[in-house]
């Protein structure tokens, strides 16, 4: 086993200002600056929002974007927020759902995660490898809504690497970059690929579905969670018939190269008719000319509509899983219908439906700010893009594994269980494990790369109460008088080892490792804070 | 793992300044009635205690009980079947147990172990999600006409039954939704060794600091009830992470350690039922401790005698054996019952790729000193007919009979305000 990786030497030495670079390169490239309503500034009073609203927001101030990133890239950042107000919001919108090459990326997370001297093509990664992979790109795309919008469809198509083996571990590369690539990209694609991706497969039994006696697994999961939503447009004849679709794919192995293989193999393809959700895939002949019953199966379900309104279930169901992600905890139906509508209108392009849905009345009002409890991965990734901290993935991932939000590793099919079940004494203790991590073990690697967190202050000479209200906001963290008093004491006294505390104002221009200490204590007390754990 | 503990003379002081200040009930989640939780450093006397561990996925209750005389179970299952021959004599004709059940066979023979047949719940529906979540609310309709706030039963026994939030603790399965509502912020742990704040790098005396500062900040939160519930769960760690970690040391190493704190091992569920022994012999007045394991979902190469589900059931077994020994060292095994359930059986028949799809009617077990022993297996007999001609078993046996008795004449509790929803089917076991 290697020792842990640190981030590669080459990493960029100041995550922010590279970030704020890029990331301008990247909406240029991709035609973005000018467009409609895109006032990126603060002022002017907002209207009265109509709360429902599809429409487009007319003011986006300087809290608003505050929250959107909080929303959509796991966190503040400083370098995301300045890209906003030079570009606009409207094109900063348009851009971030138009995802840029990764390719350097990629090959930047494979080169320090999945290839060693012993598998110099990265064919055979470890489960933990594939985590920690993921986990790096996660910390440093220039496009942090990109991984946050694949972790939302990994977490609503749960599949997990927990099945997979050495030689079969690395479908999973392709798995997780299904959903980076196209994660704002086609629908029925999605649904197709997702049905015939090969960790899919293992996952849901798909390569032991055979026709003589079907295994309903996948079947039954294809509308339960990933389609339609449980005892919603479907029976149990409509999973066994399902099922029986679903057959003919088997994992096989190469000895040559020792991997792993999935392959169609129409001998165990069940061809006689069946009837799924009313409509009928007749029989067919085995061979040449055979039609794909993976793509029916997607038509079969975007086209099942709520027999009394009209409007598609499969677009409901992946509207809602959206909205429940990035927007309310429960979604109102009116929003939920309106975008489905416009999902299918769009042939399933998800891209226009995310822009309006960002861009709207809706994203922003009160009943959509209501809160959300973070994951422990949101918990931590948000706090590093806030404060540009960055740790080694490696111990990241070994605290998320602890915590059960290990990316590649949702516990069940279901994802993980959300929300409020993340509020445990075991939970919070763990985040504030996780955070000294990143405030206090990880410190010599930021050193490393010229980082400080004093460099966070809003001046140099900032006292004790500029400097807490400057980091409360950029982590969202909302202080009441006393709250915030309590945090100005912290700054400006000292504790001695027998437990005293005496007055010794904070001064960041005086001793700065004195004053650096300080300041990632306050950044892990404000890590703590009950309003860092919601969104 | 770092073990390290903040000095105790300053942390004490500084838990009783914040936890003790004049907040009202309602913010103060963890105190519940006020009450600090304490641990008394010995196994509490005369303390009845539940332990409920849930197999997640559903496991395969016709190869834990075998029904060995019925044929058509044979018929059904070529390769999955457990043959007569090795499946484990409980001293029951038509019934046996599965090869790796050799610590509780030995608990039945002793009449310290019992088997529930033919378990479910009205209406059953066939998904993991739905059926876990009839299981951990205790209710398969409606909140509404019961007159109750949506809450699961181990939060209802607990606002009515225990004093503080370590009444009730969950271990090794987050926050779940048996908890959830209530008033009583349940204690929840991942690992006991690892419920401890992490002082590398700052130090004991940085950290007392900050988290100093961090408690001052909680004394005055208040906010919604997101936020709330956040602050809660911090408040119970930072309250209980010095007592948890003592009990911790004391059980590993103490004068009076446990003589199989090395026996458990590592695998679910043998170190949460560890970490239930833990809490006992460190003295908390822990009354339900509710924990679980998953991997049962055996759609595919699900073994017989060995394989894929042997290995779990063997878990299960080493567990149970391990933690019935550790029980009666500590003497508190007469004070002790294991209810051990799951979220539905499987089909009666094998699939073509070994495996079992989902059913419904299940086998729970119960385990403990405190067993009435008025029978080994209690529900209806499983016939012929109920598996050749059914899909799946059909429950005969409400599965919240099992745990109202658990929580009525075992625990002393009111279990009917635990579970007050009407039921189709009733019976009364007198099992414990």
């Amino acid at each position: 086993m290697q020792e842990p990786r640190c981030i590669p030497a080459e990493a960029p030495p100041r995550p922010s200002l590279a970030l704020t670079l890029a990331l301008t390169l990247v909406l240029t490239a991709c035609g973005g600056g000018g467009g409609a309503g895109g006032d990126g500034g603060g002022g002017g009073t907002p209207p009265t929002p109509a709360a429902l609203s599809l429409a487009p927001k007319a003011v986006v101030t300087d809290a608003d974007i505050r929250y959107f990133l909080q929303r959509t890239h796991f966190g503040f950042s400083q370098a995301h927020y300045d890209a906003i107000q030079q570009v606009g919001f409207a094109a900063y919108v348009d851009a971030m759902t138009s995802f840029a090459d990764t390719t350097q990326l990629e090959a930047d997370a494979k080169a320090a995660y999945l290839v060693d001297d012993n598998d110099p093509d990265g064919d055979f990664p470890s489960q933990t490898d594939l985590a920690r992979w993921w986990l790096y790109m996660m910390m440093l795309n220039q496009n942090p809504f990109q991984e946050n919008l694949a972790f939302h469809w990994h977490e609503h198509f749960a599949t997990a690497t927990t099945v997979l083996s050495n030689s079969n571990n690395h479908y999973f590369i392709d798995h997780v970059n299904m959903w980076r690539h196209g994660g704002a990209g086609n629908l029925r694609t999605l649904l197709i690929a997702m049905s015939r991706d090969p960790a899919m497969l293992v996952w849901l039994d798909g390569i032991n579905n055979v026709d003589e006696e079907p295994n309903e697994n996948f079947g039954r999961e294809y509308f339960e969670l990933f389609c339609l939503g449980v005892d919603i447009g479907y029976t149990q004849t409509d999973i066994e018939e399902a099922a029986r679709a679903f057959t003919g794919y088997r994992q096989r192995f190469d000895s040559d190269t020792g991997k792993n293989f999935i392959e169609f193999d129409p001998n165990r393809h069940d061809h006689t008719e069946k009837t799924v959700l009313g409509v009928v895939i007749p029989a067919q002949t085995p061979g040449a000319g055979e039609v794909d019953e993976y793509d029916q199966m997607a038509d079969i379900v975007l086209g099942a509509n709520d027999p009394v309104t009209g409007v598609s279930l499969t677009g409901q169901w992946i509207v809602r899983s959206l909205l429940a992600y990035f927007c309310y905890a429960n979604p109102p139906q009116s929003v939920i219908d309106e975008l489905a509508d416009d999902l299918r209108n769009a042939n399933w392009e998800l891209k226009p439906v995310l822009m309006k849905l960002f861009r709207s009345e809706a994203f922003f009002c009160d009943e959509a700010k209501a809160g959300f409890v973070k994951g422990p991965v949101e918990h931590v990734l948000g706090f590093m893009r806030s404060t540009n901290m960055v740790g080694d993935p490696a111990q990241i991932d070994r605290r998320l594994q602890l915590m059960g939000h290990r990316p590649t590793q949702p516990p069940t099919v279901d994802g993980w269980p959300g929300g409020t079940q993340w509020l445990s004494a075991q939970g919070m203790i763990d985040r504030a494990n996780m955070l000294n991590y990143v405030c206090e073990q990880a410190e010599s690697i930021q050193q490393t790369l010229g980082y400080a967190a004093l460099d966070l202050l809003p001046a140099p000479d900032a006292d004790s109460a500029a400097t807490v209200d400057a980091l409360a906001l950029r982590l969202n963290v909302t202080l009441d008088a006393a709250q915030q008093t309590e945090l100005v004491t912290y700054l400006d006294t000292e504790r001695a080892s027998n437990g005293t505390v005496s007055d010794d104002p904070f001064d960041p221009q005086g001793n700065a490792a004195e004053a650096e200490r300080r300041v990632r204590g306050l950044l892990w007390i404000l890590g703590q804070h009950p309003t860092y754990q919601t969104r | 793992m770092c073990k390290q503990h903040l000095p105790k003379n300053v942390t004490r002081r500084d838990i009783l300044r914040y936890t003790l200040a004049g907040a009202g009930i309602a913010a103060l989640g963890p105190l519940g009635r006020g009450l600090v939780p304490e641990a008394h450093g010995a196994p509490l006397a005369s303390h009845r205690r539940l332990v409920s561990i849930f197999g997640y996925g559903g496991y395969d209750g016709l190869n834990l009980l075998v029904p060995v005389t019925n044929q058509a179970y044979y018929d059904r299952r070529p390769t999955i079947q457990i043959a007569p021959g090795n499946a484990l004599d409980i001293g029951e004709t038509d019934y046996a147990l599965h090869p790796a059940m050799t610590n509780l066979q030995t608990l039945f023979n002793n009449g310290e172990a019992c088997a529930f047949r033919m378990v479910g719940y009205p209406n059953a529906n066939l998904s993991h999600f739905i059926s876990q979540d009839v299981h951990s609310w205790g209710v398969r309709g409606e909140f509404n006409p019961l007159g109750i706030d949506e809450s699961g039963w181990v939060a209802r026994y607990a606002d009515l039954h225990t004093a503080t939030s370590m009444g009730a603790a969950a271990i090794g399965v987050g926050r779940p939704l048996e908890f959830e509502g209530g008033n009583t912020n349940p204690f929840m742990a991942g690992s006991l060794n690892s419920f401890d704040f992490s002082t590398s790098n700052i130090g004991t005396t940085d950290h007392a600091h900050r988290l100093n500062a961090l408690s001052n900040v909680l004394q005055s939160f208040s906010g919604d009830t997101l936020t709330t519930e956040a602050k809660n769960a911090l408040d119970q760690g930072v309250m209980l992470a010095d007592q948890i970690q003592q009990a911790v040391d004391d059980y590993e190493n103490g004068t009076t350690g446990s003589p199989f704190a090395a026996t458990y091992g590592n695998a679910t569920p043998a170190r949460y039922l560890r970490d239930a022994a833990i809490l006992i012999r460190g003295g908390f007045e822990t009354r339900v401790f509710m924990t679980g394991y998953g991997g049962w979902d055996t759609h595919g190469n699900q073994g017989a005698d060995t394989g894929s589900q042997a290995t779990l059931i063997g878990r299960l077994d080493h567990a149970i054996g391990t933690f019935a020994d550790d029980c009666k060292d500590m003497g508190v095994w007469n004070d002790m019952l294991l209810l051990v359930s799951s979220e539905f059986g499987r089909r009666n028949f094998e699939n073509g790729s070994n495996g079992t799809d989902h059913g419904h009617g299940n086998m729970f077990f119960a385990v403990g000193g405190n067993l009435t022993n008025n029978a080994k297996i209690y529900g209806p007999e499983i016939t012929e007919s109920d598996i050749a001609d059914q899909n799946w078993l059909h429950y005969e046996l409400d599965y919240r009979d099992i745990f109202r008795e658990a929580v009525t004449n075992h625990l002393g509790g009111n279990g009917g305000l635990v579970f007050p929803e009407p039921q189709d089917i009733n019976t009364t076991l007198n099992f414990v």
